[in-house]
């Protein structure tokens, strides 16, 4: 299931959908507002979608790992509107048979996201905001 | 449709505008920037239409949703 929302996550829940028998795998990727960027210290995030069309692009991301890692079970949430330090903007929850496909699906999933899907977040800082665009240049390393 | 800083800078979500028949999506960006001069700073963008993808030859028709997007920044 993916899920675009302005309230938190339940991954207790997330972690029981993605659990069956078939499934000796479950990797559980968070990502987790920063407290500091550069340096900078940051306040909050604040995230906005595209909603109908980053439903559309994260469905085509599950379609393609299934398609090359054969995972079928995948829980994909995305956090918008304002976000506190500390607090999970980003949740994907793959479950497969052995962990080989889950920790590459995931890692390939997480930086495709960053590319396609429609959402941008918007750095608030003590002495201003700034939207950030793109992959940032310490994220470019690991795509 | 606009999004992020280009929603900011431009001042809109959303406008409905009418164009001529058989405009492509480098027309509207014309015609955008003609009426918005702070289109030019909307540099590095993606266009989607209907949801989708696109390049700036795409051919608009009657309905046509078309999205400016900035360079996403999810997760």
């Amino acid at each position: 299931m993916i899920k675009i929302s302005h309230q938190a996550p339940d991954i207790n829940q997330m972690i029981l959908d993605v659990q069956n028998p078939n499934n000796g795998a479950i990797v559980v990727f968070l990502g987790v507002t920063r407290k500091y960027t550069k340096n900078r210290e940051v306040l909050r995030l604040e995230y906005q979608a595209y909603q109908s069309m980053a439903i559309t692009e994260i469905d085509k991301i599950c379609i393609e790992i299934k398609d090359i890692w054969g995972i079928k079970d995948i829980e994909v949430f995305h956090r918008i509107g304002v976000v506190n330090i500390g607090d999970v903007s980003l949740a994907i929850l793959l479950g497969s048979a052995h962990r080989s496909e889950c920790f590459d699906a995931v890692r390939y999933f997480v930086n495709k996201l960053k590319t396609t899907v429609p959402i941008w977040k918007k750095e608030q800082f003590v002495d201003g905001e700034m939207w950030i665009e793109g992959l940032q240049p310490e994220e470019r390393f690991f795509v | 449709m606009a999004f992020a800083r280009f929603r900011e800078l431009l001042g809109f979500h959303n406008i409905k505008l009418e164009i001529p028949d058989k405009s492509t999506v480098t027309d509207l960006i014309n015609l955008l920037t003609d009426k918005y001069p702070e289109f030019n700073q909307c540099t590095s963008k993606m266009i989607a239409v209907n949801e989708e993808y696109c390049d700036n030859e795409t051919i608009l028709k009657n309905g046509d949703v078309v999205a400016f997007i900035p360079p996403v920044s999810g997760g």
